[in-house]
This record gives C-alpha cells, structure tokens and sequence, in this order.
C-alpha cells in the first residue's frame, strides 16, 4: 500500500495557489502544526513558482509532486524534466536585491529557512528532483510524567491474569507513559514519546497495536505493527513490557494476536530491525519464530539510541528478521549467480524453495528509473529500482556522490528478484563497490528484492553482535566479499 | 481580487495569498497609480514574487501601504533582510487596520 499523494501539475501559473493550498490542508492532516503547515505551503510556492516560470522556457510542460509523511516528518518531492538547473549557482544576496530591485535566488534562500532540509538531486535523464523536508513537532511525554517515575527497583508482580486487547487512539496516552516509565529516554522510536503521534498513526491506520492489560486494568504491556507504505508487510517495531511482569510468556502472546490482526488486515509478513550493538532484540525475534535474511551495515547512527548505545564506537548495524505470513511454497527467481547459494538458504529458512530462472533475452531500457529515499537524520539512503536502463550505474554513482555532499554515510540498493536485470545490474553495481546485504522479502510492492549495501563509514565487523545461526553466516558472507577485493 | 479607485489611488483587497498570479495583477492595477494600498487580511502567504513586485511599485515612486499583513510576512522580510525597504519608516507601511486573527 503506497501511501504517498501525488500530484502531476501543468506549468501554468494557475496552478501555483491551488497547490499552495493543497500543500497547507495536506500538512495539516500529517500533523504539522498551523504554522509549520504554512511554512511548507509557502516553500512549495516558491519551488513551484520556480518551475513554472523557469523549467520549461516558453514551452508546455508537466512536473510532479509527491507528498509524504512518516511519523516523524513530512516531505514534499517535486519532480522534473525542465532545463538543467542548479541551485547552488542562483545564490540571493540582500544588498543586491536593495539595490537592483534583484531578487534572484530569493525563493531558494527562503526555502532553506522554511524547512529542516532542502536537498536537489539532479537526476540526469531523470531529470531534477528538490526534497523539502520538514519535521512534526508534538508535545513529549516527558512533559506529562515526572522522570522520578521511572528506574523504580524492579519486583516482581505478584501474580496476576492478563488480557490482550487491540489499542485504540485512546490508548496513545497510556502507551507513550509505559514507554517512557520503561525506558527513560532510550527508546529508539522517538515519536513514541508523542502521545499525538502516536494516536494520529493510529487514525490513519499507520500501525495497528495491542495492549497487555492486569486483571487490575493495568497497562503492561504494548506491542505493535508498523505497515510500510509501499508494500502488505509490516514491522514489528514497537515493544515493551514492564519490568515486573517479564518472563510471563506476554511478548509471544502478544505477537500472536498481531499475527491474527496482521492477517484480518491481509498483510503477507512482518519483519523487525534488530539493532547489533547486543543480541536480546534479536534472540526475541528468534524466539518468535523470525528468521534473518539480511544485515544492513551502518545503517543508524548511534545517536538514534540515545541513551542506549551512546558509548559504542560506530555507527548501528541491524539485522531484518523477516515472518511470513503467507509463505509460498515456491518461486522463481533471478539469483544473481554471486548470490545464488546465499539466497537460496535464506529463502529456504522462510519455507520457501526457490528455482533459479534462467535469463534468456535481456531488453534493457534506455533510461533506469529509480526511487530514491533517503534520511538525513540517521545519514543512509536506501535507492529502490523500479525500472532497469543502461544509464543505472550513472545514476547511481551520480546519487551517492550528491548525497555523500548531503551527509549520507551508507547506501542500500534494492534489486526486484523477479526482474532478470538483476543478474546484469548487481554485477555492475559489485563493481561499482557494492556488496551483499541480504534477502528483503516483500518489501517493496510485494516484490523480493535483493538488497545490496555500500558505506563510507568506518567499522569493525568484530563490534557487530549477531546471534542466530543464519545472522552469523549472512555476517560471514558479506565481511568474505569485502574482503576479497570485490568492492 | 477587489479594488477601488479614486484619481490616482487604489485601494485592492486581496482574497487569497499573495503569489505570483496576484502580483501580476496587482502591477498591471498599479500602472497609472501614485498611491496603493493593500489590504491582506484573507492572504496566508506572501512569497518572493509579491515582494519583487511591490519592491518594483515602490521603486518607481508609487507610496505603498500593506494592511494586516500575515504574520509570516515579517518572517520572510527578516530572513531576505528586506526591513530597510519593507515596514521601514519612508519604505513600504505596513499597518494593521483591525485585531491580528490567530490563525495567521
């Protein structure tokens, strides 16, 4: 389920106050607040006033916008084919504009000051795209509950029955406090902390939970399912028991009932992202009949763990451990010969046997068209292939190094398997210094895709803590492939 | 958009935001005028565009005055560091001719 808005506009001015418009009620309904909504508006104004007036010269043309929004921040895309244009050369200065009556590069400038970040990405025959980003803001949990709460000596509970129940938005509260009472500060989902996110993510059926209740009524327990916003999967990425009712069997019986919701909801797997920095995350997710099939080098920074991994020495590496719901007995596939044992072994673990399909014919389009995602805050990209071309190593090369400037330290590549451009594409991506990562299935429009990884960040595999058997050959795999000279 | 005329002045409440499309409006309205002023009390935004214009109208000898302005105007006029000419004394006026409304 893709839950980005888009929108494909015409370069007329007419259009400028419509999309205005549009931008401030759609900001609204993503949780910005009044103000931070109009500033969004007023930054799309100034990037589409741009396009029309500037993209396309005399002629007729048609742009994009795609608006999106994740718990923490909205984004607003704006995608073009006008003349090559770049930003960094139309800089505004004030005495000139005083002076002259100048104002060129006054509406870039502004843009800059009206969002978190404003990144250009020149996309070759792909044309231009500009990412407005603005974080959501909500009030923090830790404004309700006094911290003292927390870090009580941890008894046992006395003995009790509990009951597992869906959570509602009325729970958002109840939830954010449990969090908070459990963890302090050391969750590492911020927006747990926001009783308003948490209860918006719940109107719009972003995540779906339940709640682990003592025959007292007490709350204590939460365990919840993230849905991704481009494919029926979702990630088990928010969990907490209190202390003294741990070891009580509830995290499994949790997970079971999520397991019937995911399934009322027709979702095909659940997956998790397990840090590295220890193994309890992972030896949970094991326990729960996950199996791992991937490992994201530096994916986070330590920073996202605030309070938690503070003191390690690199950035967070994480394992996906991926449930199916629905697993298919078969599939074929196009295994990259490189990979083919690997992914053949990863897919066997999921109960899946997998035929590797031959490639006979190959028709590769001249132009490749990507997805391209990306988090500055947590510094790694992840560049989704939708469509193979002969310009796909161009492109990518031209994104990491765009994006490098931006500050993003680590690269994901996500190839479909049921594409034979893949063969071709992860031979000329090795060569271009990317590596394995692992089996991401059903990640992108119920599609596996094999995902390969570069970083330019510096670690040591040693530090990096994987636990299940599968973890640890995948583990081995990939540092054997660094090693040997193929990056 | 509505407008007033008397002699050489013109007196334009805006009924949306304040981009391009009004601007260019709002240059041709001003054309043969000495005096203009501008009431924003409906408009959310005033962009870069707006502010080349009125800047343009004020240049050519025009006395500007702007009406309840939103309250991110005097945002956008610090960060393009436009005071001397904008809601400066002897610059465009800036004034406001009834209670600020909190959703602006």
């Amino acid at each position: 389920m893709n839950q980005d808005t888009h929108l494909k506009l015409t370069n007329r001015v007419s259009v400028i106050g419509s999309v205005t418009d549009f931008t401030y009620k759609w900001g609204l309904n993503a949780g910005l607040t009044d103000d931070e909504a109009l500033r969004l508006a007023l930054a799309v104004d100034e990037l589409v006033t741009d396009v029309v007036l500037f993209a396309f010269g005399d002629e007729e043309g048609a742009f994009d916008l795609i608006y999106r929004w994740t718990p923490s921040d909205v984004e607003v895309i704006v995608r073009e084919l006008g003349e090559p244009f770049d930003p960094e050369r139309h800089t505004y200065d004030p005495e000139r504009a005083l002076r002259e009556g100048n104002f060129e590069g006054a509406g870039l400038e502004l843009i800059r000051h009206l969002v978190d970040d404003f990144v250009f990405l020149n996309k070759g025959r792909q044309g231009k795209e500009f990412r407005l980003i603005k974080r959501t803001t909500a009030e923090h949990i830790a404004e309700a509950v006094p911290y003292e709460a927390i870090n009580k000596p941890v008894e046992p509970a006395p003995e009790t029955t509990y009951t597992i129940r869906p959570v509602t938005r009325d729970d958002a509260e109840t939830i954010a406090k449990l969090i908070y009472r459990t963890y302090g500060y050391t969750y590492n989902k911020e927006e747990l902390y926001f009783p308003k996110k948490i209860e918006m993510a719940l109107e719009r059926g972003e995540k779906f939970g339940v709640l682990a209740q003592t025959a007292e009524g007490e709350p204590v327990g939460y365990f919840a399912v993230l849905r991704t916003t481009d494919s029926r999967i979702g990630e088990v990425g928010e969990a907490v028991v209190s202390p003294p009712h741990r070891r009580r069997g509830l995290m499994k019986r949790m997970l079971a009932r999520l397991v019937e919701m995911a399934k009322e909801r027709n979702l095909l797997g659940l997956f998790g992202e397990a840090v590295t920095v220890h193994t309890i995350s992972q030896r949970t997710n094991l326990r729960l009949g996950f199996q791992s099939t991937a490992l994201l080098l530096n994916a986070f920074p330590t920073a996202k763990y605030r309070g938690l991994v503070e003191k390690y020495p690199q950035d967070v590496s994480v394992v996906i451990d991926f449930l199916p719901l629905k697993p298919a007995p078969s599939v074929r596939r196009y295994l990259p010969p490189a990979y083919l044992s690997v992914l053949t072994d990863l897919y066997a673990s999921l109960g899946t046997k997998v035929h590797s399909a031959p490639v006979r014919t190959l028709r590769s389009s001249e132009t490749a068209r990507t997805d391209d995602r990306f988090n500055l805050e947590y510094r790694h990209a992840v560049i989704v292939v939708e469509q193979f071309g002969k310009d796909l190593a161009e492109r990518v090369r031209h994104t990491v190094e765009t994006l490098r400037h931006k500050g993003i330290r680590t690269f994901f590549i996500d190839l479909p398997l049921d594409d034979p451009g893949t063969i071709p594409a992860t031979e000329m991506l090795r060569r271009e210094g990317f590596y394995f990562c692992g089996l991401m299935p059903l990640f992108h429009r119920e599609r596996d895709y094999l995902r390969l990884q570069r970083t330019f960040r510096r670690f040591r595999f040693d530090r990096i803590e994987v636990f299940s058997e599968q973890a640890r050959r995948i583990k081995r795999f990939i540092e054997e492939e660094m090693s040997c000279g193929t990056t | 958009m509505r407008y007033d005329v008397m002699g050489r002045h013109i007196h334009i409440t805006l009924q949306r935001d304040f981009n391009l499309l009004t601007a260019r409006q709002v240059r041709r309205l001003c054309e043969p005028m000495t005096h203009v002023a501008i009431d924003l009390s409906k408009a959310k935004l005033v962009d870069t565009e707006a502010l080349a214009t009125l800047f343009h109208l004020y240049r050519e000898g025009k006395q500007i005055t702007l009406q309840n302005p939103p309250r991110l105007f005097y945002e956008v006029i610090r960060i393009l560091r436009l005071t001397p000419v904008f809601c400066a004394e002897g610059g465009i006026r800036c004034v406001a001719t009834r209670p600020a409304d909190p959703s602006r």
